[in-house]
């Protein structure tokens, strides 16, 4: 909802955008052409100097009219005319002498004018590609600006979502909790009505639990270094412990734990545990009762320990295999238990396996069809 | 006997609700999504709904949504975590009749309950004293 009241100041940022993209791009134009006419006008006046200069030497030194040679003409020793036989002017370097020499007149020497024009056409050139170079470092200072801008929105976005949800995550099991709490005091239910409500209850009380915990890890990722110091261990037998404590949270479905060959990783206790209740309580969340796990370790010399995590819940589509691990995602907003949860669990259980110097991947054949996590961890030959 | 349609995701909390709504003498219809509530409310038959904001698929909102626009008039109590007075407001605005948040004493939810109906009761049935010579 509060996305609706967003939209016209989302739509008020990409006008603004496009004002700065098409002001800037004007003020380059009326640049390029301002800069274009002054390197005309600078053009104009060299060719008026010229041409003002000829005839000044043209009326000093013209005044003997007495056919000269070529070579011994008055200007010849001007490196930018000459003097040349031609019945009329027809551009303006022909600068036509007095009326009493007027088979001859001065001409500028073609090498000075191509070098005139060959200095016009550069500083036109220049400022054309100037300008080319200006507007795209414009527009990508601009695209880079309102990428940043849309990120920090999608960030600030993202973390609103994110401090929803972990409110939803705190308050929910409080309510239930509190519920059961307030009808014991008021009644008595049997015991067979109870028990399930206490499963239900015990699960709140994992949620929340395990809500701390992420909480609590993701804060230790920042200030300390878990994870970045893993350790020779058996993670067979820890995962064997890891199933025997959480039975409580086990008694919903049926785990089954295989271990092939060595079982010996480079891993980090804490950070493991995490992983795996992160596993989980993912199989919890998107369930498929019977709910079934299998744990599978297998290691082979020479290559990564493997631990696949499967579960025979509701998976998700192949194609978001990655996506699942953004922080604050859930799998899939349409799928029972989506509405629970912060969509840290995932992120943060990929970011240890990497400190760890493993990592963590996911793969689906599809919606319906179970999910399947595959946890690799350096063997101590590979550390 | 009054008919209850509570819409929650969360089991131990839809559990505990329909459980003391129940002995409070209501007949509660209890699902854990909206798409259930707008086929059901639609065709009829319940005297009010409790509604979770964030469910699964269809959200709280978008389900009243849905549900106002197929001319479904039963009173609706939305019940959510989030309790920021714009959210308040939109839910209001979409047509629901009243708002808790959560966690919320059971004691008010029943109470509130017991309120909207009596107040929709009241609407349905205007007091035929009135007026009469």
């Amino acid at each position: 909802m509060s996305r609706g009241r967003s939209l016209p100041r989302l739509a008020g940022y990409h006008v603004l955008f496009g004002l700065a993209i098409l002001c800037l791009s004007a003020l380059v134009a009326w640049w390029s052409i301002f800069i274009e006419n002054a390197i005309e006008q600078q053009h104009r006046d060299k060719v008026e100097n010229l041409l003002a200069g000829m005839n000044a030497m043209a009326l000093q030194k013209g005044h003997d009219r007495a056919y000269l040679p070529r070579e011994q003409s008055p200007l010849a020793d001007d490196a930018r005319l000459e003097v040349l036989a031609c019945t009329r002017a027809t551009n303006p370097y022909h600068v036509s002498l007095d009326p009493f020499w007027p088979t001859w007149c001065l001409q500028a020497r073609d090498a000075y004018l191509a070098e005139l024009e060959g200095s016009f056409n550069r500083r036109i050139v220049m400022v054309a590609g100037e300008s080319a170079v200006l507007i795209v470092v414009i527009l990508v200072t601009v695209f880079m600006l309102y990428r940043m801008i849309s990120t920090e929105r999608r960030h600030a976005r993202e973390l609103g979502e994110f401090f929803s949800r972990v409110t939803h995550e705190l308050k929910t099991p409080i309510t239930g909790i509190k519920a059961l709490l307030q009808t014991l005091k008021a009644q008595e239910l049997e015991r067979e009505q109870l028990l399930p409500i206490l499963d239900l209850a015990l699960r709140q009380v994992e949620r929340q639990e395990m809500l701390a915990e992420n909480i609590l890890v993701g804060r230790r990722m920042v200030t300390t270094d878990l994870g970045r110091e893993p350790s020779v261990m058996d993670v067979g037998r820890f995962v064997d412990g890891f199933l025997t404590a959480h039975q409580g949270l086990l008694g919903r479905m049926d785990a089954h734990l295989e271990v092939e060959g060595p079982g010996l990783a480079l891993a980090d206790p804490d950070g493991l545990r995490v992983i795996l209740e992160n596993l989980m309580d993912n199989a919890l969340k998107y369930a498929v009762l019977p709910c079934r796990i299998r744990i599978a370790v297998s290691g082979t010399p020479g290559a990564p320990l493997r631990l696949t995590f499967s579960d025979n819940g509701q998976g998700f589509a192949p194609d978001k295999a990655e996506a699942i691990f953004d922080a604050y995602r859930r799998l899939n907003e349409e799928l029972p238990g989506s509405s629970h949860g912060t969509g840290m669990g995932l992120y943060l259980s990929r970011r240890l396996a990497r400190r760890m110097g493993g990592d963590l991947t996911a793969h689906s054949e599809g919606p319906g069809r179970g999910a399947s996590f595959t946890l690799t961890l350096k063997t101590p030959e590979e550390g | 006997m009054p008919r209850i349609l509570l819409i929650e995701d969360e089991e131990l909390i839809r559990t505990m609700v329909a459980l003391n709504l129940r002995r409070q003498g209501f007949e509660v219809d209890a699902f854990d999504r909206a798409e259930a509530m707008v086929d059901k409310a639609a065709n009829g038959g319940y005297d009010l709904i409790l509604l979770d904001i964030m469910l699964p698929g269809i959200s709280g909102p978008e389900g009243l949504k849905r549900l106002r626009r197929q001319g479904v008039t039963t009173p609706v109590i939305m019940l959510t975590a989030v309790k920021d007075v714009s959210t308040k407001i939109d839910v209001l605005n979409l047509g629901a009749d009243d708002y808790l948040a959560k966690p919320f004493d059971l004691g008010e939810l029943t109470a509130r309950v017991r309120a909207l109906l009596r107040r929709s009761q009241a609407v349905a049935a205007p007091d035929t004293k009135e007026g009469q010579p």
